[in-house]
């Protein structure tokens, strides 16, 4: 237990360490001589790193939403049909998993910048849904397999339509698939990187581009980088925790207890 | 449900696949035999000649040996931290289950840079075991675990996340096997050893195989932890990929290379999902 521990508390101790040393001399000193929040305090004074914070906060629920948006109609179906194109399209979605993020960013660059969407913020939510889809389809799909049929033929005999039944009868009985991808759309969409690289550039600055830009080459800055980190690091593990204590969301995806 | 309406739940999904993966492959594909506006429109092979004459497939070599040794650590460690929790049930689980699971919330680049902060030269972990192999004589000078020619650090920064995945992948397959099968071996005398071999890992290698597959595929493709953790040389295909891109605008070269990772790819991808469909219907059964 306390070797697992030590494995995952260690790097995270070590970067919010990082993050609050005001005064370290790596060279000679093993801890901090001085901590604080100037450097949290900095960054989040510094102009660069608020439009990245920003950027990354307006993305994030817009690829959720998106996502969820685009997964709906399709889980409906999925959900209801096992027929040849219920498997194509879980196979396709599936495939989408396999494939490098750098390759699909590498063709995506030359449609981008026929089509002048380079650099434009909004254009990176398709981008960024790439992988957020497959888990969301498969939780909202799930989701609406749970979903008694009877009550679905009981809406149609009283005279609903298709769609009727999906937002009357389906989505209020399965928010928790909902919340699952959209909390899942989310951490994938603040986990992008490449994609904002060469799709976002040069204008585009999310805070993984950042504290990329902090760690890279001979200007290594340690703690500005792990101060810019706790921005994302923080949200990220608040909204992780919270959505396992109450819907178990990765657990349950994966078929424990 | 009438065929042709039915098409148009799935509509949107097929428009968005099409445009945003299907049509990003073509191009990828198409620039490698040199048809594409950043390589002038011009048929040529010239980018595969390449590609098997050099250093692209040294870093092929590298990305291939470097991420099936993560997988194989992630994965017989992930595994056997789920079946320790699936024998022992040990009471502390339930309070503390979200510990291994910061690697899942935690964006890959964050990750690596905090693995970063502990490799360094003045990191902790780089500090205590250096000091502790120079003491007992085993090195002549430091060892550089980041940024180094063999990959330390990109194996431990990617075992850091794929330990998570592959315990996720195992625990609820092994969870659900028949709790009465393992009574029974006890009654008739197997020990604890006997039965993982003779019945959890039978029953659960499916499961098995499709994580050691998603593992793998994830630390083949990924590009932040061997961008931020591995060395100037050799380097990962994906992070040669990005740098010829962004760097050198060799774009035939990276088209050339995209088209050799994806085959490798959708080959593993293919395992996860085979050996994903038999497992599920291994338990169904």
């Amino acid at each position: 237990m306390s070797l697992l521990a030590l494995f995952y508390l260690l790097p995270v101790t070590v970067t919010i360490l990082y993050a609050l040393a005001e005064k370290w001399y790596f060279g000679e000193d093993i801890f901090p001589t001085q901590v604080g929040l100037a450097w949290i305090l900095t960054i989040a004074n510094d102009p660069y790193v608020q439009r990245a914070f920003i950027n990354s906060y307006i993305l994030a629920p817009l690829t959720a939403i998106a996502t969820i948006l685009l997964c709906i109609l399709p889980a409906y179906y999925l959900a209801t049909n096992r027929g040849f194109a219920s498997i194509l399209t879980e196979t396709l979605v599936n495939l989408s998993m396999a494939l490098p993020a750098i390759v699909i960013g590498t063709g995506l660059l030359v449609i981008y910048t026929l089509l002048g969407l380079r650099g434009n913020l909004l254009a990176l939510v398709p981008a960024h849904m790439i992988f957020a889809v497959p888990f969301s389809l498969r939780s909202i799909t799930a989701s609406f397999m749970q979903v008694p049929r009877e009550l679905e033929e009981a809406a149609r005999i009283l005279g609903a339509s298709r769609y009727q039944v999906i937002l009357k009868v389906y989505l209020p009985l399965t928010w928790r698939g909902f919340l699952a991808a959209f909390i899942f759309s989310m951490a994938i969409s603040l986990n992008e990187f490449v994609m904002t690289l060469l799709l976002g550039a040069p204008s585009i600055k999310t805070l993984t581009i950042v504290v990329y830009e902090l760690i890279r080459g001979y200007a290594i800055s340690p703690t500005r980088a792990a101060a810019t980190s706790l921005f994302i690091l923080v949200p990220s593990l608040l909204a992780g925790f919270l959505s396992e204590k109450y819907l178990r969301v990765s657990l349950s995806l994966a078929g424990g207890r | 449900m009438n065929t042709r309406s039915s098409y148009l739940y799935l509509l949107p999904i097929w428009i968005y696949l099409a445009t945003m993966v299907v049509s990003p492959l073509l191009i990828v594909f198409l620039g490698s035999l040199g048809l594409s506006p950043y390589t002038g429109y011009k048929f040529t092979l010239e980018g595969y000649a390449q590609f098997f004459a050099g250093k692209y497939v040294e870093a092929l070599v590298f990305t291939f040996w470097n991420s099936s040794l993560a997988t194989i650590v992630a994965v017989l460690s992930g595994y056997f931290f789920a079946l320790y929790l699936v024998i022992n049930k040990p009471s502390w689980w339930n309070k503390l289950s979200f510990i291994p699971l910061i690697a899942i919330y935690t964006p890959y680049l964050i990750a690596a840079f905090m693995w970063w902060t502990l490799l360094w030269p003045r990191g902790y972990i780089s500090l205590t075991l250096n000091s502790l192999l120079l003491n007992l004589g085993l090195i002549q000078t430091p060892l550089y675990l980041v940024n180094d020619p063999y990959g330390i650090g990109i194996i431990l920064g990617k075992v850091w996340y794929t330990f998570t995945l592959t315990f996720l992948l195992t625990y609820g397959p092994l969870q659900l096997i028949n709790p009465e099968i393992i009574e029974a071996a006890r009654m008739l005398g197997a020990n604890t050893r006997v039965i993982i071999r003779r019945i959890y890992l039978p029953l659960s290698r499916y499961a098995l195989l499709a994580s050691s597959s998603l593992v793998f595929l994830d630390n083949f493709t990924g590009v932040s932890v061997p961008l931020v953790l591995g060395a100037a040389w050799p380097q990962y295909l994906s992070v040669l990929i990005l740098n010829d891109v962004t760097l050198f605008f060799n774009y035939i070269m990276a088209y050339t290379s995209g088209v050799i990772y994806i085959i490798i790819a959708v080959l593993s991808g293919y395992m996860f999902f085979r050996y994903t469909k038999k497992a599920i219907s291994y338990h169904v059964r």
